[in-house]
């Protein structure tokens, strides 16, 4: 019936202050049940991205743990192998060593990665985290990489320093470039190796913790060819790992256990299932407002139009028209609601994801899922309705007599 | 067109009951202008209510236009209500986000008519009823005799057979009221309209063909003007 919109959109003209009111609660409810996943999404992407550039790439090959090696065999056929499957970027061997590092009377635990520089830039982003000094080159021997963390603070450097890792950290005291210090592998083998650079990244990050020399320097101290701790793989698409880890699967590798970067990462796994707990929970929250919000002014709404609700049903509008002209309006504040949070949320993502948020863990940009945008609509929209219904039976329910003896 | 036979209306507050009406007879032809009059409290509003399809009798019948109207569903009460009858409120109860040109043309569109037609017939309706020039003005812009005038253009916009008038004019100055009142003549005079109208003013009550006065529920007398 023509009616239910031309009276809806007449109550709403008039009402305009309402309206905007009621639109703008809507849109920003929708801000709510979008923004904060979009920027949950972001934060756990600059996790993930900070995993996989400095600890697994997307595709990580270990020995198996029944295999009793802690080295993969064969590295170079496997890894030409993998190079020659369409859609692989690139892949690089790392070698795991741990050891103690003395330095001016100081000493502290590391844990060593060596690789091949040259492939590894293909592979990881390790060699663009150096802070200051050099990253290794493929011929380099007795030169290593420091984590910032390892090398630690001079005193009088740490003097004011209330925040972050490296104040947090003594480590050796404060190692700088061209400086020498000696490490003892687990292994026994004991060398001095010359300071090249000094490597770490805004926040949480391996290659603030760990020390980075070269394979071939590695091969010599634990007496090794042709084996590597781990091969790890890049894709030209992250989210294709899954299918990469079959068709790798499907090499035949002896003793290797596949996984992607997600399932390698446990910390990464896991804070995706914190922000998922995170964003349901918000969500909830979202739709409570909504209804809350939409419902209380349909109700006064209503309220205030009881008499014209019973002179309406007194010359012949029928009860059930007259709640779908309430629930019009509230479909329309939920569509307009919606478009309007939506404009906002995007404009705001677009803009963010130019100039990013440079958080303490890395540069933040929010990531506005289609499905957590179509799904807030489907929120609004559906919560404006429910929370439209019960003010909207109620009123065109009432009884005439009663309402039309109100004296406006 | 109405008859009503020995029609009760009690109304239960609590334990408390109030009989509103007792026993009321009326008979109303077509083309009559019918005035009830009486103090308050004698049952004019209730017997209006009654005779409006807005309420229903505890005891007694009620049948407009030869139909039963206690034994219709609420929905078909609602549509007699929008083709039979025109209401013209004391409060005028017009929409206030409406033009006088829409809330006149409500009815109307509730009939399922066309926009254009809805239109057509509130400009002739209003054109008619001496409000022409006031089509675009909304009710605030309107004074209370042109509100009123728009709600009875809106009460016979549909054609309906009876015309119902509750205390029309007791918001209106004198000069308006009788303005209202030679409407409504002038309406049962040329297209033979039928009306009732409850007024508890006298002089206006006057102007009707009969008159039917109620005290405590019952019609003490009737006259012949």
């Amino acid at each position: 019936m023509r009616i239910i919109p031309f009276l809806a959109f007449k109550d709403m003209v008039r009402d305009r202050k309402i309206v905007l009111l009621v639109i703008f609660l809507l849109a920003f409810s929708y801000v709510n049940l979008t923004f904060f996943p979009a920027f949950l999404n972001g934060l756990s992407n600059t996790f993930q991205d900070e995993i996989v550039d400095t600890g697994t790439s997307h595709i990580i090959i270990t020995p198996r743990l029944e295999s009793n090696s802690p080295y993969l065999n064969f590295v170079s056929s496997t890894r030409k192998k993998i190079d020659l499957i369409p859609g692989v970027a690139g892949s690089s061997s790392h070698i795991g060593l741990s050891g103690t590092v003395f330095f001016e009377g100081k000493q502290t635990g590391v844990g060593i990665t060596a690789l091949t520089p040259s492939d590894d830039s293909h592979v990881t982003a390790i060699g663009e985290k150096i802070l200051k000094g050099d990253y290794l080159s493929d011929g380099d021997t007795g030169e290593i990489v420091m984590g910032e963390l390892i090398a630690g603070r001079k005193i009088e450097d740490r003097i004011g320093q209330t925040g972050g890792f490296g104040a947090a950290t003594e480590g050796l005291g404060g190692v700088d470039v061209g400086q020498k210090v000696v490490i003892r592998f687990s292994n026994g083998v004991e060398s001095e190796f010359r300071v090249k650079g000094i490597s770490g990244s805004q926040g949480f990050s391996l290659v603030s913790q760990t020390i980075y020399m070269t394979a071939m320097d590695a091969e010599e101290i634990l007496g090794i060819d042709d084996q590597a701790s781990s091969i790890l793989v890049r894709l030209n698409n992250k989210d294709d790992a899954a299918r990469y880890k079959k068709l790798i699967l499907e090499l035949g590798l002896s003793n290797a256990n596949i996984q992607t970067w997600s399932e390698a990462s446990t910390f990464a796994e896991g804070l995706n299932q914190t922000f998922g707990i995170v964003i349901i929970v918000t969500t909830i929250v979202g739709i409570v407002i909504v209804m809350a919000t939409v419902g209380i002014v349909i109700f006064i709404n209503t309220s205030r139009k009881r008499r014209i609700i019973g002179v309406l049903k007194a010359i012949g509008m029928q009860k059930n028209h007259l709640m779908m002209v309430f629930l019009f309006e509230s479909l329309l504040f939920g569509l307009i609601g919606t478009l309007l949070g939506a404009a906002i949320v995007y404009s705001t993502v677009y803009y963010m994801n130019i100039h990013p948020i440079v958080l303490p863990i890395g540069a933040l940009k929010p990531v506005l899922l289609t499905s957590t945008a179509v799904n807030a609509v489907a929120i609004l929209i559906a919560s404006s309705l429910v929370a439209g219904y019960i003010p909207s039976r109620l009123a065109s329910r009432q009884e005439i007599l009663e309402t039309i003896k109100v004296v406006e | 067109m109405i008859k009503l036979k020995g029609v009760h209306k009690v109304y239960s507050m609590g334990d408390v009951k109030v009989h509103a009406l007792r026993g009321i007879d009326m008979n109303v032809k077509k083309g009559d202008f019918v005035s009830i009059m009486g103090p308050s409290g004698s049952g004019k509003s209730t017997m209006l209510h009654i005779i409006g399809v807005l309420d229903r009798q505890t005891k007694g019948s009620v049948h407009i236009k030869s139909v039963d109207v206690a034994m219709m569903s609420d929905e078909d009460r609602t549509s007699f209500r929008l083709k039979e009858i025109g209401f013209v409120f004391q409060f005028y109860s017009l929409l206030p986000e409406l033009t006088a040109l829409e809330n006149i043309f409500i009815p109307n569109m509730l009939a399922g008519m066309n926009g254009k037609q809805c239109r057509k017939n509130a400009r002739e309706m209003m054109e008619k009823l001496g409000i022409g020039e006031r089509l675009s003005n909304y009710p605030h812009q309107l004074s209370g005799g042109e509100q009123q005038r728009v709600s009875i253009a809106r009460a016979l916009v549909n054609k309906p057979e009876l015309l119902l008038a509750d205390e029309p004019t007791a918001s209106l100055d004198s000069k308006s009221a009788m303005n209202v009142i030679s409407i409504l003549r002038k309406l049962n005079e040329e297209i033979r309209q039928t009306i009732v109208l409850i007024t508890h003013e006298q002089s206006l009550g006057a102007l009707a063909d009969r008159g039917i006065w109620l005290k405590d529920g019952a019609v003490e007398r009737e006259k012949d003007f």
